[in-house]
């Protein structure tokens, strides 16, 4: 009984047990037409295996601890879309009823403005090679707010003072909030490592912490309808 | 504190211990270069190869415990990432039918003649795999990325017993696809 040319594939690739490969062998040793596919399967793989190599490009360099540590490089916007965990804060949002929901609710009918009183923004130092992390502003009335990194001890905090819309959202993970008043809490102790407050630009005021220590007030650094960005220093640094 | 958001199930898991934390470097080490080939092979793009491949291993670190064939979980999970990705309409023509953003290793600068030559094969090379059935395809260049069947078969969801079969005719339907094309041009 002859062999499969999958069997004898198996063999040029050297998939087969000792004892298989054994008999493969010397019935190959006896059989001219066995042998002969064989030698044209193992051949084919050759040439097939050369033809792909023709489209390398070299690997890149990503380190182990980067790709733990560090924010996931989303792949693509639309990819990122695809992938972003539409969370409790965006779910809870939309939900008549929710607590955020109320809360938003409790914004648009909240007291006027406070005076706004800008100063020269105070941009803390970025860690060279630390993730984007921060606040950026990608349009008019769009503020961003997102951590890229995890924060092992610390929160964002949102407080608004005047009529104010908020979606929450994060990418690649889990997160969880707490609303008080006229708060969000955001737990950023959990992996999802990335996550993004949208607000209006219009709001009053948005002060954001980790810890206890304050890394933005839009009093201090007003939310302008350029493009902006401020970098949260790592853990380490605290 | 209590957090009142209703989280996804099951999405959390602690990743502090140092076991994993040990095996997750090492399968990263040893896994990421031939994932990226591999992936860089199936969409022609080493951009979003390189991506995926990122992100494939961000979801075991997520995952917090290896998988019983972390090379075929690392693969499968590319695989729904890039056909995800394919569905995309300002991607999906790029995948495997344009030319790549860069150009493959080895490319000797300045030499026209070469580099057409070079391109032209790479575009023949290209097609003939178009030709094949996805999971064929797929079959071949984890083979052709030093994959084991054993692994091809966890990746796909393939027996074992089947992934010859299937590489046998990857390999023959690919091998007369690019003979064919490749006459056509002389």
């Amino acid at each position: 009984m002859h062999p499969t040319e999958a069997a004898l594939l198996a063999f040029v690739h050297g998939e087969l047990d000792s004892r298989a490969a054994a008999i493969l062998r010397t019935h190959l040793s006896e059989c001219g037409a066995c042998a002969a596919t064989e030698t044209a399967l193992r051949r084919e793989d050759a040439e097939v295996g050369g033809l792909l190599r023709a489209l390398d490009h070299p690997v890149p360099h990503r380190s182990a601890p980067r790709t733990a540590a560090a924010r996931p490089r989303l792949l693509h916007p639309a990819l990122a879309a695809s992938l972003a965990l539409l969370l409790a804060g965006v779910a809870a949002a939309a939900v008549p009823g929710t607590a955020l929901n109320r809360w938003i609710q409790s914004r648009l009918e909240a007291a006027p403005a406070a005076p706004r009183t800008a100063t020269t923004p105070t941009t803390p130092p970025s860690e060279p090679g630390q993730a984007a992390g921060g606040i950026e502003i990608p349009a008019p009335r769009a503020l961003v707010v997102a951590f890229d990194v995890p924060e092992p001890n610390g929160v964002l905090l949102i407080s608004t003072a005047e009529r104010a819309d908020a979606s929450l959202r994060a990418y690649g993970g889990d997160v969880a909030y707490e609303v008080t008043d006229g708060r969000i809490r955001v737990d950023n102790r959990r992996p999802a490592r990335r996550y993004k407050l949208e607000v209006p630009a219009s709001l009053g005021r948005l002060t954001v912490f980790i810890a206890d220590r304050p890394v933005f007030d839009s009093t201090e650094r007003p939310l302008g309808p350029a493009a902006d960005s401020i970098s949260l220093a790592p853990a380490s640094n605290r | 504190m209590a957090f009142a958001a209703a989280r996804p199930s099951g999405a959390v898991r602690a990743v502090d211990d140092p076991s994993f934390e040990d095996a997750f470097r090492a399968c990263y080490s040893a896994r990421f270069a031939p994932l990226f080939t591999y992936l860089d092979r199936l969409t022609g793009d080493p951009e979003l190869a390189a991506d995926v491949a990122q992100e494939a291993f961000v979801r075991l670190h997520r995952r917090g415990e290896m998988p019983d064939q972390p090379a075929g979980w690392l693969v499968a999970v590319a695989n729904n990432l890039v056909r995800d990705e394919r569905r995309r309409v300002t991607r999906q023509l790029r995948l495997l039918t344009e030319e790549p953003s860069r150009a493959p290793s080895g490319t000797p600068p300045g030499d026209p003649s070469a580099d057409l030559e070079r391109s032209e094969r790479i575009e023949a090379v290209r097609e003939a795999l178009n030709r094949l059935n996805l999971r064929d395809r797929q079959a071949l260049l984890l083979r052709h990325g030093g994959y084991s069947y054993r692994e091809i078969a966890a990746a796909l969801g393939l027996a074992e017993t089947s992934v010859g079969t299937t590489l046998v005719r990857a390999s023959h339907a690919f091998r007369a696809a690019y003979q064919e094309l490749d006459h056509a041009s002389d």
